[in-house]
């Protein structure tokens, strides 16, 4: 197999954006390793009347349950919080929400501003050309003038806030509290050969006209045009050495269970939260016994997943809530910035979710005794579905170096690669932070006219947000990777998803993950040279 | 089969001013068998008799819909997971079938060869937020 310039591992998130980035210098020789196989937009499920079903199984973000070829075990049973991904070609993007806020400009500053955690490396203002640059090729909905952000400089329109999300923007003017249309990854226009959003709301099970903005369709097709290649259903199991402590290269095993060796100038891991934590721990050499970037025991660790508190409202009136895309429709950043009144530092999100589902809405309904069984039933769902709203509270998790993950080698995938074992609990600031978020939401239902008939913490199936076990920083005494996401201790490996985040902000990751792959690859492609010895 | 459409009919009858059709109409009771769900449910509907012997001295082909519905929830004090668990599959059959879908008002039905229309905004109900003014901190 022929040597390359660039090999990234992962095809997700920030895989897509390197490879993308990166392909822009057309003397690169790049390849794409993706556990994964590809997804057939045609075959998603929600082209079935039956695609709940599908979500509880096979489309299912817990892999556990999926249990794909591509998937590794998951042991969260000492975590509050199960993990959610998708492993395969595009990664979570397939099966997530699209919603698609930037961080703020203090989560990058908290040590300074609030003498938490740590501050990063750079700063907002650093990543603000790459925000922009991520924005357009992924077409994110939104609406310029957000005073919880400096200017955006250009959006596609917002997606509509449907009946239900009218009420629930009078209730913040009622209360004075700031809201937002949503920051979403859907066309709402024809943009960049894709075509709009038709409002159907199953966004979580992929999206078959292809109007959410997974990466497979955005960043993907433009890295294949410039001449990555991408090679799917290959397992990575191991980052090799050479005799000088610098990456030769990974192997790998296809579908067929095959190894292989894939010579690189350089690694570029997009694995995951999860995934590129565990590729390092898997890459053991008596150099590094404890795992590849381990020496200071920071891989794993740090793990942040963004705990949620939900509560769901029921309006008297028919608010056609089952209609739209199901997680974007409005933020609230009232609650974001830290308040020295309040019984915990730094905030959270209040993400405004439209109505579930049916199958979703009875199942749900039923377990919390709402939904009787009998003559009684259809005219108690009647005012159930389509009647109901979700708020969810994405709280700042802030990074605990007792949280981690470690290998599990009882629990293997299907090529007898270990799964995880996840080790997590919440800090006392998190807890009062959802009370607090739990309250206000309240609050909201009832400044709106819908009736709370649901309100927990954390939500268990909700780790979809995994960051910060294989940090960045300056000193490579408590950080892995420097600020151009080079590893510290090996010139020629970088990672650039959001394993190296600091801290976690209080808003989906996946902009600020993509905008941060996005600076660091244009970086080494611009200085490829210098920052990488030959 | 007759046993599992008495026990549709008293969880999931049906109710015509809704558009909603009865459970054993859209022949729930095959997917029982499908899913490998009959010792289940010859389970719970033994248990559910049991009840009814016990409460009504009447055996479950004797008994009306309410009492039938009132063994039901008896029973589900008992076998909670037997029940629900079987109670739930109807769910997952009853909330998936295309008929039930186009009754429920879901907008467009799977494959959705439609979407939606969702009637615009008028951002001027923003104007209350702006006003107050940037609220993001500024970092020194």
């Amino acid at each position: 197999m022929e040597p390359v310039d660039i090999l990234i591992v992962g095809s997700g998130a920030s895989g897509a954006a390197a490879a993308w980035s990166l392909s822009r210098d057309s003397s690169l020789k790049i390849v794409c390793l993706e556990q994964g196989g590809i997804t057939d937009p045609n075959k998603y499920p929600s082209t079935s009347h039956q695609w709940e079903l599908t979500k509880q199984k096979s489309a299912s973000f817990d892999p556990n349950i999926r249990a794909n070829k591509a998937d590794f075990p998951i042991d969260a049973s000492d975590s509050p919080i199960a993990l959610a991904n998708y492993n395969g070609f595009g990664g979570s993007t397939i099966l997530y929400s699209g919603h698609f806020p930037r961080f703020h400009p203090s989560d990058f500053a908290v040590k300074t501003l609030d003498g938490v955690a740590d501050d990063w490396p750079l700063s907002y203002q650093d990543l603000a050309p790459f925000f922009t640059q991520n924005e357009k090729m992924m077409g994110i909905a939104g609406l310029v003038g957000d005073t919880a952000y400096p200017e955006y400089e250009s959006l596609l329109p917002p997606v509509p806030l449907g009946a239900g999300g009218k009420r629930m923007a009078k209730a913040f003017n009622k209360l004075g509290w700031h809201w937002w249309p949503s920051y979403s990854a859907m066309n709402t226009h024809h943009h960049q050969d894709r075509p709009p959003c038709i409002n159907l709301g199953p966004c979580n099970t992929g999206c078959p006209q292809g109007a959410k903005g997974s990466v497979d369709i955005t960043y993907w097709p433009e890295a294949k045009k410039q001449g990555v290649e991408i090679r799917t259903e290959c397992a990575v199991f191991d980052i090799v050495l050479d005799n000088k402590g610098r990456a030769k290269g990974v192997r790998y095993l296809d579908k067929k269970g095959i190894e292989y060796f894939q010579e690189a100038a350089v690694v570029l891991l997009a694995g995951s939260g999860i995934g590129t934590p565990r590729l390092l721990l898997n890459s053991k050499s008596p150099a590094y016994p404890d795992g590849l970037l381990n020496n200071n025991g920071l891989v794993g660790r740090n793990l942040m997943l963004h705990p949620l508190a939900y509560t769901e409202g029921v309006f008297e009136q028919n608010v056609n809530s089952s209609i739209g895309p199901h997680g974007c429709c409005i933020l609230s950043q009232e609650f974001y910035e830290s308040e020295l009144k309040r019984d915990f530092v730094r905030g959270y999100t209040m993400q405004i979710l439209r109505g579930t589902p049916p199958l979703e809405a009875a199942m749900s309904s039923y377990l919390t005794r709402r939904l009787p069984l009998g003559a009684k039933h259809h005219q108690a769902f009647s005012k159930i579905f389509n009647h109901n709203m979700g708020i969810a509270i994405i709280s700042e998790d802030l990074p605990e170096w007792h949280n981690h993950i470690e290998l599990d080698s009882e629990h293997c995938d299907s090529h007898g690669i270990p799964g995880i074992k996840v080790h997590y609990t919440m800090h006392e600031n998190t807890k009062n932070m959802l009370k607090h978020g739990i309250e206000r939401s309240k609050e909201l239902f009832s400044a709106s006219g819908a009736k709370v008939v649901s309100a927990f913490s954390p939500v268990k199936h909700a780790g979809w947000h995994l960051m910060g076990t294989a940090r960045m920083g300056n000193d490579p005494k408590n950080s892995v990777v420097n600020q151009h996401g080079q590893a510290h201790a090996i010139d020629n490996l970088f990672i650039v998803d959001s394993s190296i985040f600091v801290t976690s902000g209080a808003v989906n990751p996946v902009a600020t993950a993509q905008a941060l792959t996005l600076k660091i690859c244009e970086e080494l492609r611009k200085n490829i040279k210098t920052l990488v010895r030959s | 089969m007759p046993i599992i459409t008495q026990f549709l009919d008293a969880i999931l009858p049906g109710d015509i001013a809704l558009g909603a059709p009865s459970a054993s109409e859209l022949n729930i009771q095959a997917s029982f068998k499908e899913q490998g769900l009959m010792v289940q449910m010859d389970e719970l509907i033994s248990f559910i008799e049991k009840v009814s012997l016990n409460e009504f001295n009447l055996f479950l082909g004797d008994i009306n819909i309410e009492q039938y519905l009132f063994c039901v929830e008896r029973a589900k004090r008992k076998k909670v997971r037997l029940a629900n668990n079987l109670i739930l599959h109807c769910f997952k059959v009853y909330y998936t079938h295309p008929q039930v879908l186009r009754g429920l008002s879901t907008g467009s039905v799977p494959p959705f060869p439609a979407g939606n229309t969702i009637e615009s905004d008028d951002w001027l109900t923003l104007e209350d937020v702006f006003k107050r003014g940037p609220i993001f901190r500024e970092v020194p």
